[in-house]
């Protein structure tokens, strides 16, 4: 029998830099788990009843759940205001970031920055689009930075006029984070499309409305994330037909140029 | 027929690029019914998401046909306009609740329909008097009512037979039989012919 993995690790010892990515990630995995994790009378007993043994997990969710209801009201003050800093900050580099800009070769430094931006701007969109059950992981957002730095930087012919946006590119990048894994349904979804496709869909629809914008103010980036959520959804079907036809990523770029000057702020 | 938009379109420069603006599309057709039912016995509700949709319909219609426009520039404005007119009817965003039946007018007959035209024909007539010079007068039939039944019950079969109705309230030949295309268009077809035959 296979040996089972308990957790996705970095495929190669090249990428071991990206190993914090993959600890933060099967951190998510676990807290998550814990999150949703209901336990049954069999397993967990009646609460003030002695019906043990309880299983490690069980006693793990009760700890869990009840620190959680004790430090809850002091947490979500330090969370709402520690963590909306940090995600601010990650959403500014949002938009020049990415791979719509013309800047070849890509500088390393943007690895860090595409990541953690997108990050922060999926865990947006999953709120917004009230996928709060899907895991968004970093790991993959960084392999797939990792393969599209290699395509870019072997081809950076093709490219429009300096300053111009690159649609294609766009499209690449988001069909390729959707392939990714970067985000992870916890059952198996069977509706087209499927919420993961709605939610890249809107996050390279905000990265190109952005990347015509000249305002890439936090305030600008929240609400060109939130357009572009309400947009796609108005779109389903062509967003169901772009993710399964034959060429999603000419599709998706030509949808972008369709939608994404009438929604950019003049 | 009241189109009160008009004077604030007009104040606005390059109207056919702005209204290509989801956000000024919004924030005028709003604007075009809060001049239409002014506050009183009427009120008014716009389903964004309903809007948004229209728009959306209307921009694949509008870029799916642009090249057109060097056709006929002054009928593709024409054509858009129609085409706005026909997804707003499609969506139909706007719903309006009256107490009162004072008139046997537009917009007491078909409320939110009569809203639909006025924003759609005081967009096309703005840009063609931004475009061309041009000040087009509305016939006076635009205040029948039979008109309005007539165009209420056409347009609940088919939301694209708003297309020649605008055609008909900007002076334009309308196409009846195939509305939605516009390269079939009489306009289309006359200058295609001519530029063929030369």
């Amino acid at each position: 029998m296979p040996k089972q993995q308990r957790f996705p690790l970095p495929p190669t010892v090249d990428d071991l830099s990206a190993a914090p990515l993959v600890v933060k990630d099967a951190l998510r995995g676990i807290r998550l788990k814990l999150r949703n994790f209901v336990p049954n009378s069999d397993e967990f007993g009646q609460i003030g009843q002695s019906r043990l043994p309880l299983s490690p997990l069980a006693i793990a969710t009760a700890l869990f759940n009840e620190t959680r209801k004790i430090s809850l009201l002091g947490e979500d003050i330090a969370r709402d205001v520690l963590f909306r800093h940090r995600d601010e900050a990650r959403l500014t580099a949002f938009a020049r970031s990415g791979f719509g800009s013309n800047v070849s070769p890509m500088p390393e430094h943007q690895r860090h920055d595409f990541v953690s931006s997108r990050y922060a701007a999926l865990k947006i969109l999953t709120r917004q689009l009230g996928a709060n059950e899907l895991l968004i992981l970093e790991q993959p957002i960084d392999m797939t930075y990792l393969t599209l730095l290699g395509r870019i930087s072997g081809n950076s012919s093709g490219f429009p006029a300096q300053n111009a946006i690159n649609f294609d590119r766009i499209a690449s990048s988001i069909v390729a984070l959707e392939k990714s894994g970067a985000l992870s349904s916890p059952k198996l979804e069977t509706q087209v499309p499927r919420l993961g496709q709605l939610i890249f869909a809107a996050l390279g629809l905000a990265e190109t409305i952005l990347a015509l914008s000249t305002n890439h103010s936090v305030e600008s980036t929240l609400a060109a994330l939130n357009l572009a959520a309400d947009v796609i959804v108005l779109r389903k079907p062509s967003i169901a037909a772009i993710f399964e036809g034959f060429d999603p990523e000419a599709q998706l770029s030509a949808e972008y140029r369709l939608l994404a000057p009438p929604l950019t702020e003049a | 027929m009241r189109l009160p938009m008009v004077a604030e379109l007009n104040g606005e420069s390059d109207l056919r690029h702005r209204i290509r603006d989801l956000r000024f599309f919004e924030e005028s057709f709003r604007k075009n019914v809060q001049l239409t039912f002014p506050e009183g016995a009427t009120r008014s509700k716009t389903d964004q998401a309903r809007l948004r949709s229209s728009f959306l319909a209307w921009l694949e219609s509008f870029q799916a046909n642009r090249h057109l426009a060097s056709i006929d520039r002054k009928d593709f404005i024409c054509f858009s306009a129609g085409s706005m007119l026909a997804e707003l009817f499609r969506h139909d965003p706007l719903s309006v609740s009256s107490e009162t039946q004072s008139s046997e007018s537009a917009t007491t007959i078909w409320p939110e329909g009569s809203a639909y035209v006025s924003y759609c024909l005081g967009v096309a007539l703005t840009v063609l008097e931004q475009e061309f010079q041009l000040s087009a007068e509305i016939p006076e039939y635009a205040n029948d009512p039979r008109i309005w039944q007539s165009f209420k019950e056409n347009v609940q079969d088919n939301p694209d037979l708003a297309i020649p109705f605008l055609d008909m309230l900007l002076g334009q030949s309308p196409n009846w039989n195939e509305p939605s295309t516009a390269e079939n268009r009489p306009a289309v077809k006359a200058k295609s012919t001519r530029a063929l035959s030369t």
